[in-house]
């Protein structure tokens, strides 16, 4: 059976985005029912509203879900509308949802794959790939990775990215039903695997620092002084450049502003970078996972533009060569929220760049506040400031 | 990064800091490695593969971030001893 990829995106009140997304897909699909579908929702379209219409439309299929900062296909990218992909071919889905992540990860990572109801093998098909999105806000990223990497096991790929738009409202759904503070799963089985590929373009600056004072996802002080003023002070001169005046950012900037500067361990072979989402009032800083006293690390700043556009070529180059560099029939693509804040109007390109490495093939993403890769073997599994790209076979 | 003798694999204790370095960093997996190296009272840079298993344990009791990281990398070492 041919694998078959459908992206659309579309703006407006619910309904009419509903129905726009759907008819795209029965149309290409010839009336045959989507193995998955995502979609990545703005704010424009509350999620809660959104899941039910497409449902009503397209039936019970398999179907995840996340709010988005911006969303994008292969024809563009757009704020305020919904991208939607839906596959089509020689596959099987699983999804479900967890709820209660700052509480209890486990937990919630157990309920999603108990919803889901996944075998943990299907004969015929020998590749498993999860496809994993959460509300970054609960601040559990990568603790929600390496748990759903341990419960699958070791020869599952994953993919996938963290919530995006308002702060105060991220949320994921699956099915009819959306949450925050949450997580949803789909499991998907294949007779191919799927490319995973991930890249960033940050690089560290200044000085090593140690994280002096924390609890969970919540850096208090950093070298015995406030998280806060720690962080204003050692990007001050680069953020000026940048146009940001760190003593007078309003709240919209400061989100910008922290994702501009992210904080960078060195990880062996690699660097991990680690996103501050939101400062608290007593001048800590609220991170996407869990950062333990201790954790020395170096502030990150983004490198030129170009090399944001290679970072995501590269990303998808990696993903193709998962998959031995045959023909891609379409591509997730979860992309970190801060990559389109700094290049601007040439975001587009970098998307461009992508389907291009891709030989043309459909994909559909969204920017995002951390993004999920993790192949076999790998040891962390959590991102940000990457590009991640899930790279769908064009033969089953 | 295992090395075995004729009778017993043995790593070293870098070989379990490079387990929980990429999501720790290599700093901070490296003083927990050692903290908990030390409270088992293993003096030797050398660990076999009972106490490469015992120091993950000993980190692995919390649900808090070491916690989660160390289940995880001992689930891996398992695979690989």
């Amino acid at each position: 059976m041919e694998t078959k990829i459908v992206t659309a995106l579309a703006a407006g009140e619910v309904d009419e985005v509903a129905g726009e997304l759907a008819r795209r897909a029965r149309e290409s699909f010839a009336g045959e029912p989507p193995s998955l579908v995502l979609a990545f929702a703005s704010p424009a379209q509350p999620l809660g509203e959104l899941l039910p219409a497409i449902r009503a439309r397209l039936g019970d299929v398999p179907l995840i879900a996340a709010s988005s900062a911006g969303e994008f296909t292969e024809e563009g990218d757009r704020r305020g509308s919904t991208a939607l992909f839906a596959l089509t071919g020689d596959f099987r889905a699983y999804a479900g949802i967890g709820k209660g992540l700052r509480a209890s990860t486990r937990a919630a990572v157990a309920s999603a794959l108990a919803g889901a109801g996944a075998p943990s093998e299907l004969p015929g098909y020998p590749y498993r790939t999860a496809i994993v999105m959460l509300d970054a806000t609960a601040g559990r990223g990568e603790e929600v990775t390496l748990l759903t990497a341990a419960l699958l096991g070791p020869m599952v790929r994953m993919a996938g990215g963290a919530a995006s738009g308002e702060l105060q409202a991220t949320c994921v759904g699956c099915g009819a039903e959306a949450a925050s503070d949450a997580v949803v799963i789909a499991v998907l089985f294949s007779k191919k695997p799927l490319g995973v590929g991930v890249c960033h373009g940050f690089a560290p600056f200044g000085e090593r620092m140690r994280v002096t004072r924390a609890e969970g996802n919540v850096v208090k002080e950093i070298e015995g002084l406030p998280a806060w003023e720690v962080w204003k002070d050692r990007t001050r001169e680069r953020a000026a450049a940048r146009g940001f005046d760190v003593e007078s950012l309003t709240k919209e900037q400061e989100g910008t502003f922290l994702l501009s500067y992210e904080m960078s361990l060195d990880a062996g072979t690699e660097l991990k970078v680690r996103a501050p989402l939101s400062r608290g009032e007593d001048g800590s800083l609220h991170f996407v996972c869990g950062i333990p006293e201790g954790t020395v690390f170096r502030i990150a700043d983004a490198e030129p533009i170009e090399a944001q556009m290679r970072s995501a070529r590269e990303a998808a180059r990696r993903a193709r060569e998962q998959i031995y560099g045959k023909p891609v029939a379409g591509a997730l693509v979860f992309d970190c929220v801060v990559r389109s804040s700094l290049l601007k109007e040439s975001f587009h390109r970098a998307i461009a760049g992508i389907a291009e490495e891709l030989g043309g093939a459909p994909l559909a993403g969204f920017e995002t506040f951390g993004e999920i890769a993790l192949k076999a073997g790998d040891m962390s599994g959590y991102h940000n400031t990457t590009t991640v790209v899930l790279a769908f076979p064009a033969t089953p | 990064m295992v090395r075995h003798s004729s009778s017993q694999r043995r790593l070293r204790r870098s070989d379990l800091v490079a387990l929980l370095a990429p999501t720790l960093g290599v700093e901070k997996g490296t003083e927990v490695i050692g903290m908990a190296a030390s409270k088992l009272g293993y003096k030797d840079e050398d660990l076999d593969r009972a106490q490469a298993l015992a120091v993950m344990d000993a980190l692995a009791v919390g649900e808090d971030l070491v916690g989660i990281v160390a289940q995880f990398a001992k689930a891996r070492l398992i695979l690989l001893l």
